[in-house]
C-alpha cells in the first residue's frame, strides 16, 4: 500500500497534479447480507490483499451455486485474533495462510485445516538461516553476542521455524528492539525486519550478522549474492500454506468447497484463477488427523525461555 | 616555383585581396556566432539539466530516505521503478551505506549487491552533488543523510539526447548562414574594391609626379570617404612640401647672416681662442686684443703646428687630457697653468697665470679659450692672505670668539671658544654650530636669526644646565658682519664664561637666605619657651607675692614680653628677608581694617591716655582688593610705634587717596582692573625723632639709640618689616618727625577697585542698611575736650550731613543745650565723653535738666575700654546708648542713626539683672561687666547656637554661664562622640570644644566633622578650649580642623570677643593665614607651660604662706566674678559643684596613685586642673597641674604627699562656701 501511496505523491510532485483527494480504505468489499462464500486473510494492506482475492472467491461463489451462495466477498482481519473470532463466529467461511498463524486461528476459533496449498507454487518449505561469508561466520555457534534477522511475528518460515531450530539446538535466543543492541556472548538476538527481502538486505548491507528466510525467497537471491553467503543451518520442511474452514460451516459445505478447490487447477476457468492467486499452484488434501501437531510442537519450542 | 610564385599574396590585386578579405572575415564571424551560440546553448542546457537532475535527487533522496533507514529494498526497488517512468530518466541507483547497490532503475526486484560500487562509494564520501557528464547522459549522485547519519546514497543518469539533437539544429544552420553570407560578403566587396582601386590609381600617378619634382599640380578629391580625405591629404602635404622648399631657402639665407654675426661677436672676445685637433694640431687660432692679456703666440705660428711643439711638455698633456675628456664627456674642461714669458725689455721673464677652458666642437676637435688671469690671482692670493691673518687674530684672541656664516657654519674662532665648549683643541671651522651644540636654548637661535637680519644683541647674564648636568652661565654678545656687497654675511658671536661670578653671586644670596633662615627657625624655637616663660610669670604674678617678689616678677614679665617681642619682629623680618611673604589679594573692607587696628591698641592707648582714631576719606570705595592683612600689620608696627613713642597726647590714623593710576594686568588681581593708591599716614605727638637719626628709620635693628631700647622696648625691626611690606607692596614710606611735638609716618599702596558696584556705591553710609541720608540736617552736640575725637567726629558726622556744635566743658553744653531748646532747634544727639575728668552724675542730670522736655535729643556717651559700669550707669540715667572710644566710624553711625530713628524706642537692656547681693555701686571701674549692647549685632546672640564639649561638669557651668551672660543659646556635649551626634541633629553656630576627654577627645571630634562636613560643605566653627597651652599645642588644634584656641581658664570677655569676632566675622575664616601669623589667633599663648621645678616651688611657698591665710585667700575672687558675671548665687553653686567634684576626683587620684595607675591619675588630674582653674582656686590648679604633668611620664613617687594639700583646698573653699551661705 506504501508504494502506491508513494508513487501518487511522486507523479504528483514531478508533473504538478493538483488533485489532493486522499484515497478510501475499503475494509470490506462488499457487504454480506446475502448468502456469500467469505474468503478471510490477515494483512494490513487490505486493497491489495483484497484485489487480489476477490477473483478466487467469486470462482468458489460460482463452484457453489447448489448451496444457495450467489457471491464471493474476501474479508481481511488486521490480526490473528480477529480472524479467529471471525471464525469462530462463521463470519468468515475460508482462511488461507501459512502454519504458524494457521495454528494459532485454529486453536482460538476451533476451524480445522483441511487442505494445503501451493503458493508460488511450491508444496512445502523449510527456512534458510543464512551469512555473509566475508564475516567470518561459519556456524550457528558463531552467532552467540550476533543478531539474526527474522521477517515477523507471524511468519512461520521467518520466525516460528528458526527460532525453534535455535532452541532446539541449545541456543538462548532473545528478541531485540535495535539490531545494534549489545548482547550477551551466550544470547543470539532476533529482531524483526518485516519482510524477507528487508532480512536479505539487512545481511547484505551489514546491519545484522544473519538472516532468516524461507528456502524459496532464498532461491530467488541472484546467484552472484547467492554465492557470496554461507548458509548456517536449514531447518525442518512444512507446508507452504493450509486452508481453515469455520466450524460453523456443515460438512456437507465443507466437503464440496475442498472438492471444489481440489479440482481447480485442472478446471481451466479455475486454474489463471489459482496463478494469479499468489502462482497457487494447486490445493491439495492434508494427509493425517492432526495436520497441525508439528507445528505445534514448534511453537511450543519457542514459547520456552 | 614559378606557379606558386604568382600565386603569391603580394602579387594579387587589391580588388582580389579585398574580396578574399572581406569574404573570408564574414564566414568567420558567422562561424564565431554560430560556435558561440553552440556553447552557450550546450551551458543553458547543461545548467537546465543540472538543475532538473539535483530536483529529481533532491525528490528521490527524500523518498527514499525512510525505506533505506529501514533497510527495504521492496520499497527502493518500487521507487526506482517509478523513477524510471520518467522519460529523461534512463539510470539510476540506490545504494546502502556501503556503498552497495539496493535498488536499480528499471528492475523490479532488489539488487541484492554484495560489492560496493565504485561510484555508490564516490557518491557517499562526498557532501555534495557529484556529476558525471558522460556521452549519453549525466549522471548525479548525492549522499541520503538524516543528521549526519549517512543512510546511503542516490543517483540518476539523465539523457542528454534532447541537447545533442538541438545541438545539431544550431549548427546546421550555423552553416548555413555562414555559407550565404560568404556569397554575398564577396560580392560586395568586389564592388567595392572595383571602386577604390581606380581612384587609387590617381594617387599613385600623382605621386610619381611629385617624385619627379612636380608639386604644382593637385588630385581630384571628390567626396567625403576616406579616400577623399586621402586625395585631400595628399594635396595638402604637396602644399606643405612646396612650402618648405620655400621655407628652407629662406632659413638658408638667415643663417649666413648669423654666421657673419657670430664671426663679429668672436672678433670681440679678449681671450685667446684655439682650435685644436685630437691630435693636439693647431686648426684655428686667434689672438687676444686686451692688452692686460699676454699670449706669447702668434696665428702663423701656431697654425698646422702641434701644441707639444709650442708648450711645455706638461702643459701639453694637460691640455689634451683634458681635451679628450671634453670630446668624451661632452662637458667643458677647465684647469690652470703658469707660463713663464719674457717680454721684449724684461730682464728676466716673468710668471703668468693663465686659465684655460676646452669644449668640444668637433668629432675630432675642440675649441680651447685661454686668458690671462695673472691680475686676478694676484688679487686672490692678497685676499687669502689678509683672510688668514683675520682668522690668526681671532684664534688668538683671549675671549671666545666665532665668526659665523649665513648658514651657520664656523668660519673662524678663537682657541677659547673652543676650550669654553669642551672640544679641545679640535677645529670647529667648516663645521655647522647646530651640529656642534644642537642643544642650545632657544632663546639663542632667535638671537642668531636676529643678528642675521642685523640687530646687535646682548645679554649680560644667561645661564642653563648642560646635557652633563653642570651650569653653564654666559656673558654673550652677538653681532653681523658684512660682505662687501654690503648684505650680512653671518654673525660673530663673542661670550664670556661667568660661572665663577654667578656662583660667586650665589654663594653670597644663599649665605644671606641661610642667615635668615636660620634667623627664622631660631626665633621660632625661642619663642615656645618664651611663651612658658610668660605664662608663667603670669601664673606668678596672680600669687602671693611680697613686694621684692613682686617686683622681680614683674620684672621678669616685662623682659620676656620684650623678648617674645623681639623674637617675634626677627620671625616676621626673617620671613621678609627669605622671601617666604607672598601678598594675598582678596577683597576686603578698609574701613573695617583700620577700625580693627584701633580695636587692638584700644587698651594699649588708653592706658597710656593716648587718645587714638582714624578719618577714613568717604571718596575711598568701601570694598577693595589688596592685602588686607598686610596692611594691618603695617598699620600695627606704626600705631604700635605712635603709642609707645606718645607719652601723652593724640594718634591718628588717616587715610586718603594719592593718585589713581591706569588699568593694569596684574596675576593676582586680575585683568583691566582700575588701580587705586592710597596714602596711609599715622601722626602721633609724642617724643619725635631727630632728623639725623631719621635716615636709619628703616633699616633693621636701628633703634634710635639703645637709651630708647631700655625705655620703650621694641626690637627695632618693625619699621624695616613695615618697609619691607610697603616695598612688596609697590608702595613708598617715608617719615617726617620734629623732636617733642610729634611724627608723621606716611606710606602707599595700591589697590584694585572691586567693579562689580560703582565706587560711591561703596563708600561708607552710602548703601545698603547704614545709609546715612537719615542724618541729613539733623544736629548734633558734642561734648568732649579731646580735639582728636572731636576732629573724628565732626568729620564723619559732617559728611552725614549733621550740623555739629562742639564743646569741652559741660557748662558751656549746659547753655547750649538750653538755648536749642530755647530757639526750637533742640539738638538731636548729644554725644558726651565719659572720660571727662569733671563729668559725673549731677552734671550728667544736669544736661539732661537742660534739654527740658526736647523728648527727641538722645544722649550718647563715649566711654574707654574699661569704663563699662559707668556706661551702665550712664544708661540707666536715660542716656540712649553707650559708644566705645576710640571712635570707629561704622559703629558710631549705627548709634546715631539708631539714636535718630524715630519709630525705634530705647533699647532694652537683654543683660541678666545684676546679683542681687553685688548691687552696681559696689563694682569698681576695673572689674569687667559685659555691656549689652542693644544694636542688632547683639541681637544676634540670641539667635546663635554655641555647643559646649566639655567632660568636667564644673568647666561645663562655668563655660555655660559665661554664654549665658554673653547671651547665647547654649547647648552641651560631655564627649566628642556625644558632640557628633547632637551636631547631626542640630547643627551649632560655633563649638567650644575641650580637646582631652573621654570616648572621643576633641582633636578626634573635630577631624571627623571636618570630614562630615566636606559632603554637605558647611563650616562649624570650632573653638579648641583646653588647658593645654603650649604652641604646639596650639598647632595640633589647628592640624585637627579647629579654627581658634582659647586657653583655659578664659575670661568671659576673651570668650566674648572671641566669639563675637567669628560669628559677626564669618568671613574672618577665610582670611586668616595661619602659617604667617603668631597672631592668627585671636589669643596669643599665654603658657602656663612651666618647669615642673618652678611650679613645685611655687607651691611649696604657696603652701607655706596658705597656712594662716583666710580660707577666701583660697579663692581668685576676680577670676570667679569674671566666670560667673559677679552672679553671688550662681558662685556659690559653681563653688559647691566644685568642692563635689573635687573631692570624687582627689579620691580617685588617691585610688589611682595606690594603683600605680598613671594613666587614671594624669585624666583626674586633668580635670580638676581644669576646674580649678575656671572657678578661680588656684593653689589647687597647680598641684594638680604638677599631678598631671608626672602622670604623663609616669612619675607618680611623692605624687601621694600632695593629696593632703588638695584636700586642705577643698575644705578651705568649703568653709567659703558657709560663709556665703551665711
Amino acid at each position: 500500500m506504501f508504494v502506491p501511496v508513494l508513487f501518487l505523491a511522486l507523479t504528483m510532485v514531478a508533473f504538478g497534479c493538483t488533485d489532493p483527494s486522499p484515497p478510501q480504505t475499503p475494509v470490506t468489499a462488499s457487504p454480506t447480507e446475502t448468502e456469500a462464500i467469505v474468503v478471510g486473510d490477515i494483512s494490513d494492506e487490505p486493497i491489495e490483499t483484497i484485489s487480489e482475492t476477490q477473483p478466487f472467491a467469486d470462482y468458489l461463489a460460482a463452484k457453489l451455486e447448489t448451496f444457495e451462495i450467489g457471491r464471493g466477498e474476501v474479508k481481511v482481519a488486521p490480526d490473528m485474533e480477529t480472524m479467529a473470532k471471525w471464525l469462530k463466529a462463521g463470519d468468515v467461511d475460508l482462511y488461507i495462510d501459512s502454519p504458524y498463524p494457521a495454528l494459532i486461528v485454529s486453536q482460538q476459533s476451533g476451524a480445522k485445516p483441511i487442505l494445503r496449498r501451493w503458493k508460488d507454487g511450491i508444496a512445502q518449505y523449510h527456512t534458510v538461516i543464512f551469512a555473509r561469508a566475508d564475516r567470518g561466520l561459519q556456524s550457528l555457534e558463531n552467532l552467540k553476542g550476533q543478531t539474526i534477522a527474522f521477517e515477523a511475528k507471524f511468519s512461520t518460515s521467518a520466525y516460528l521455524l528458526p527460532l525453534a531450530y535455535l532452541r532446539r539446538s541449545g541456543y538462548r535466543a532473545t528478541e531485540i528492539e535495535q539490531a545494534d543492541a549489545i548482547l550477551p556472548a551466550d544470547r543470539i538476538g532476533y529482531i524483526f525486519t518485516g519482510e524477507d527481502e528487508n532480512s536479505i538486505q539487512w545481511v547484505i548491507s551489514g546491519k545484522v550478522a544473519a538472516g532468516a528466510v524461507d528456502s524459496a525467497t532464498f532461491e530467488r537471491i541472484p546467484p552472484t549474492t547467492r554465492d557470496r553467503f554461507t548458509i548456517l543451518a536449514e531447518t525442518e520442511t512444512v507446508p507452504r500454506h493450509m486452508v481453515l474452514m469455520t466450524p460453523q460451516m456443515e460438512s456437507q459445505r465443507q466437503e464440496a468447497i475442498a472438492e471444489i478447490l481440489v479440482k481447480m487447477d485442472e478446471d481451466p476457468q479455475g486454474k489463471p484463477i489459482l496463478e494469479a492467486f499468489s502462482q497457487t499452484a494447486q490445493f491439495d488434501r492434508l494427509p493425517g488427523q492432526d495436520p497441525l501437531s508439528p507445528i505445534r510442537e514448534l511453537y511450543q519450542q519457542t514459547q520456552k525461555p | 616555383m614559378k606557379r606558386l610564385a604568382r600565386l603569391s599574396w603580394r602579387r594579387w590585386p587589391i580588388a582580389v585581396k579585398l574580396t578574399f578579405t572581406i569574404t573570408l572575415s564574414v564566414v568567420s564571424a558567422v562561424a564565431g556566432v554560430t560556435w558561440l551560440s553552440l556553447n552557450r546553448e550546450q551551458k543553458t542546457f547543461r545548467h537546465s539539466l543540472e538543475a532538473q537532475a539535483q530536483s529529481m535527487l533532491d525528490l528521490l533522496a527524500a523518498l527514499a530516505a525512510d525505506p533505506l533507514y529501514k533497510l527495504e529494498p521492496n520499497t527502493l526497488s518500487g521507487l526506482m521503478v517509478r523513477m524510471g517512468e520518467q522519460p529523461d530518466i534512463i539510470s539510476g541507483s540506490i545504494y546502502d551505506s556501503l556503498g552497495q547497490p539496493i535498488a536499480e532503475l528499471g528492475q523490479v526486484q532488489p539488487a541484492y549487491a554484495v560489492q560496493v560500487d565504485a561510484w555508490g562509494e564516490q557518491i557517499l564520501e562526498s557532501d555534495r552533488t557529484l556529476w558525471d557528464w558522460q556521452r549519453d547522459r549525466l549522471v548525479a549522485g548525492q549522499t541520503v543523510k538524516v543528521g549526519h547519519q549517512a543512510l546511503g546514497a542516490v543517483s540518476l543518469g539523465l539523457s542528454t539526447a534532447a541537447l545533442e539533437k538541438k545541438m545539431a539544429q544550431v549548427r546546421n544552420q550555423g552553416l548555413t548562414v555562414a555559407l550565404g553570407a560568404g556569397v554575398a560578403g564577396g560580392l560586395l566587396a568586389w564592388l567595392i574594391s572595383r571602386s577604390m582601386t581606380e581612384r587609387l590609381k590617381g594617387l599613385v600617378d600623382a605621386t610619381e609626379r611629385i617624385a619627379a619634382g612636380d608639386v604644382e599640380r593637385s588630385i581630384a578629391a571628390d567626396g567625403n570617404d576616406e579616400l577623399a580625405i586621402l586625395a585631400k591629404g595628399f594635396n595638402h602635404m604637396s602644399d606643405r612640401i612646396r612650402s618648405t622648399i620655400l621655407h628652407l631657402e629662406e632659413r638658408a639665407a638667415q643663417l649666413q647672416r648669423s654666421e657673419a654675426k657670430n664671426q663679429a661677436l668672436l672678433e670681440a672676445i679678449p681671450d685667446l681662442m684655439l682650435r685644436l685637433r685630437q691630435d693636439g694640431t693647431y686648426l684655428d687660432v686667434r689672438i687676444a686684443k686686451d692688452p692686460t692679456q699676454e699670449h706669447p703666440f702668434s696665428p702663423s705660428g701656431l697654425l698646422g703646428k702641434n701644441l707639444r711643439d709650442v708648450l711645455p711638455d706638461d702643459i701639453a698633456e694637460q691640455t689634451l687630457q683634458a681635451a679628450n675628456r671634453a670630446r668624451k664627456t661632452g662637458q667643458a674642461q677647465m684647469f690652470e697653468y703658469q707660463l713663464s714669458l719674457t717680454k721684449p725689455g724684461d730682464e728676466e721673464p716673468r710668471l703668468r697665470d693663465f686659465e684655460a677652458r676646452l669644449v668640444a666642437s668637433g668629432k675630432d676637435e675642440v675649441l680651447a679659450i685661454v686668458r690671462d688671469i695673472t691680475e686676478r690671482k694676484h688679487h686672490e692670493t692678497q685676499i687669502e692672505a689678509e683672510r688668514r691673518q683675520l682668522e690668526q687674530i681671532i684664534a688668538d684672541a683671549p675671549v671666545a670668539i666665532a665668526v659665523i656664516d649665513r648658514q651657520l657654519r664656523y668660519r673662524a674662532h678663537s682657541q677659547q671658544w673652543a676650550i669654553d665648549r669642551d672640544v679641545g683643541d679640535k677645529s670647529l671651522v667648516g663645521e655647522l654650530h647646530d651640529d656642534t651644540f644642537p642643544n642650545l636654548p632657544k632663546r639663542w637661535k632667535t638671537s642668531f636669526q636676529l643678528a642675521l637680519a642685523g640687530e646687535k644683541v646682548t645679554y649680560p647674564e644667561e645661564c642653563w644646565t648642560r646635557d652633563d648636568g653642570t651650569k653653564q652661565c654666559l656673558r654673550w654678545a652677538v653681532y653681523p658682519w658684512y660682505r662687501s656687497d654690503g648684505e650680512v654675511g653671518g654673525i660673530a658671536i663673542a661670550t664670556h664664561n661667568i660661572n665663577e661670578l654667578v656662583q660667586a653671586r650665589e654663594a653670597a644670596l644663599e649665605n644671606v637666605r641661610i642667615k635668615s633662615e636660620f634667623l627664622a627657625n631660631i626665633s621660632h624655637e625661642l619663642r615656645t619657651p618664651m611663651n612658658g616663660v610668660l605664662g608663667m610669670s603670669d601664673l606668678l604674678l596672680t600669687t602671693s607675692l611680697n613686694p621684692q617678689q613682686l617686683e622681680y616678677a614683674e620684672i621678669l614679665k616685662t623682659s620676656g614680653e620684650h623678648l617674645l617681642s623681639l623674637i617675634q619682629d626677627l620671625l616676621g623680618f626673617a620671613k621678609l628677608e627669605t622671601g617666604q611673604i607672598q601678598l594675598q589679594y582678596r577683597e576686603f573692607d578698609l574701613h573695617q581694617c583700620v577700625e580693627k587696628v584701633l580695636d587692638l591698641f584700644s587698651f594699649q592707648a588708653y592706658n597710656k591716655n593716648v587718645e587714638l582714631g582714624a578719618i577714613v576719606d568717604v571718596n575711598i570705595p568701601k570694598i577693595l582688593m589688596g592685602d588686607a592683612s598686610r596692611i594691618r600689620q603695617i598699620l600695627t608696627i606704626l600705631v604700635g610705634n605712635a603709642i609707645k613713642f606718645t607719652p601723652s597726647g593724640s594718634v591718628l590714623i588717616s587715610v586718603g587717596v594719592d593718585s589713581k593710576n591706569e588699568e593694569i594686568d596684574h596675576p593676582s588681581i586680575g585683568q583691566n582692573r582700575e588701580l587705586l593708591k592710597l596714602r596711609f599716614t599715622v601722626r602721633d605727638t609724642g617724643i619725635g625723632i631727630p632728623s639725623e637719626k631719621q635716615k636709619y628709620l628703616f633699616q633693621a635693628f636701628s633703634q634710635i639709640d639703645a637709651s630708647s631700647t631700655r625705655e620703650y622696648g621694641g626690637t627695632g625691626l618693625g619699621l624695616a618689616i613695615a618697609g619691607r611690606l610697603v616695598q612688596l607692596m609697590g608702595g613708598e614710606i617715608s617719615a617726617d618727625s620734629t623732636p617733642e611735638v610729634g611724627s608723621t609716618f606716611q606710606f602707599t599702596a595700591r589697590f584694585a577697585v572691586v567693579s562689580r558696584q560703582s565706587s560711591t556705591q561703596k563708600r561708607l553710609g552710602e548703601s545698603g542698611p547704614l545709609n546715612s541720608q537719615a542724618l541729613q540736617g539733623l544736629r548734633l552736640l558734642v561734648v568732649d575736650d579731646n580735639q582728636l575725637s572731636c576732629k573724628v567726629l565732626q568729620h564723619y558726622a559732617t559728611i552725614w550731613g549733621m550740623e555739629v556744635q562742639e564743646t569741652t566743658n559741660s557748662a558751656a553744653a549746659e547753655k547750649l543745650l538750653q538755648s536749642s531748646v530755647s530757639a526750637g532747634k533742640s539738638f538731636d544727639v548729644v554725644a558726651i565723653d565719659l572720660a571727662h575728668p569733671r563729668l559725673d552724675r549731677q552734671i550728667l542730670e544736669r544736661l539732661t535738666r537742660a534739654n527740658g522736655k526736647a523728648d527727641r535729643t538722645k544722649f550718647i556717651a563715649f566711654a574707654t575700654p574699661n569704663q563699662s559700669y559707668r556706661s551702665r550707669q550712664f544708661l540707666e540715667a536715660g542716656f540712649f546708648d553707650t559708644v566705645t572710644k576710640p571712635i570707629k566710624a561704622s559703629r558710631l553711625l549705627k548709634t546715631f542713626l539708631k539714636a535718630v530713628d524715630r519709630t525705634s524706642q530705647k533699647p532694652v537692656s537683654i543683660a541678666p539683672p545684676l546679683p542681687k547681693s553685688i548691687q552696681p555701686a559696689q563694682i569698681s571701674e576695673q572689674q569687667t561687666i559685659p555691656l549689652q549692647s542693644r544694636n542688632p549685632k547683639e541681637k544676634a546672640k540670641e539667635k546663635a547656637a554655641v555647643l559646649v564639649v566639655e567632660d568636667t561638669p564644673i568647666n561645663q557651668k562655668v563655660v555655660i554661664n559665661q554664654l549665658k551672660i554673653l547671651g547665647y543659646q547654649t547647648e552641651c556635649a560631655n564627649n566628642g562622640r556625644e558632640a557628633l551626634d547632637k551636631l547631626a541633629q542640630l547643627p551649632a553656630d560655633l563649638v567650644l570644644m575641650d580637646c582631652q576627654m573621654p570616648i572621643l577627645d576633641g582633636y578626634q571630634a573635630t577631624r571627623a566633622l571636618r570630614e562630615i562636613e566636606k559632603a554637605n560643605g558647611r563650616h562649624t566653627i570650632v573653638i579648641a578650649l583646653t588647658a593645654h597651652a603650649l604652641a604646639s599645642d596650639r598647632q595640633k588644634c589647628f592640624a585637627s580642623g579647629m579654627d581658634d584656641y582659647l586657653s583655659k581658664p578664659v575670661s568671659i570677655d576673651k570668650l566674648g570677643a572671641t566669639l563675637e569676632h567669628w560669628l559677626n566675622s564669618n568671613n574672618q575664616y577665610n582670611d586668616r593665614d595661619l602659617s604667617d601669623s603668631p597672631e592668627g589667633s585671636t589669643e596669643s599663648a599665654q603658657t602656663n607651660g612651666s618647669s615642673q621645678e618652678n611650679l613645685e616651688e611655687d607651691l611649696n611657698a604657696g603652701s607655706q604662706s596658705d597656712g594662716d591665710a583666710s580660707p577666701r585667700e583660697a579663692i581668685d575672687w576676680d577670676r570667679l566674678h569674671q566666670v560667673s558675671g559677679a552672679d553671688a548665687e550662681f558662685e556659690i553653686e559653681l563653688l559647691e559643684a566644685f568642692v563635689e567634684s573635687a573631692l570624687e576626683y582627689i579620691a580617685g587620684m588617691a585610688k589611682a596613685i595606690d594603683e600605680n595607675d598613671a594613666q587614671t591619675l594624669g585624666r583626674l588630674a586633668h580635670q580638676l586642673k581644669g576646674a580649678s582653674g575656671n572657678v578661680g582656686v588656684p593653689s589647687m590648679m597647680k598641684i594638680s597641674t604638677i599631678i598631671n604633668d608626672r602622670a604623663k611620664f609616669h612619675r607618680l613617687e611623692g605624687l601621694s604627699d600632695y593629696l593632703p594639700e588638695l584636700d586642705r583646698i577643698q575644705k578651705r573653699v568649703q568653709a567659703v562656701i558657709d560663709e556665703l551661705k551665711g
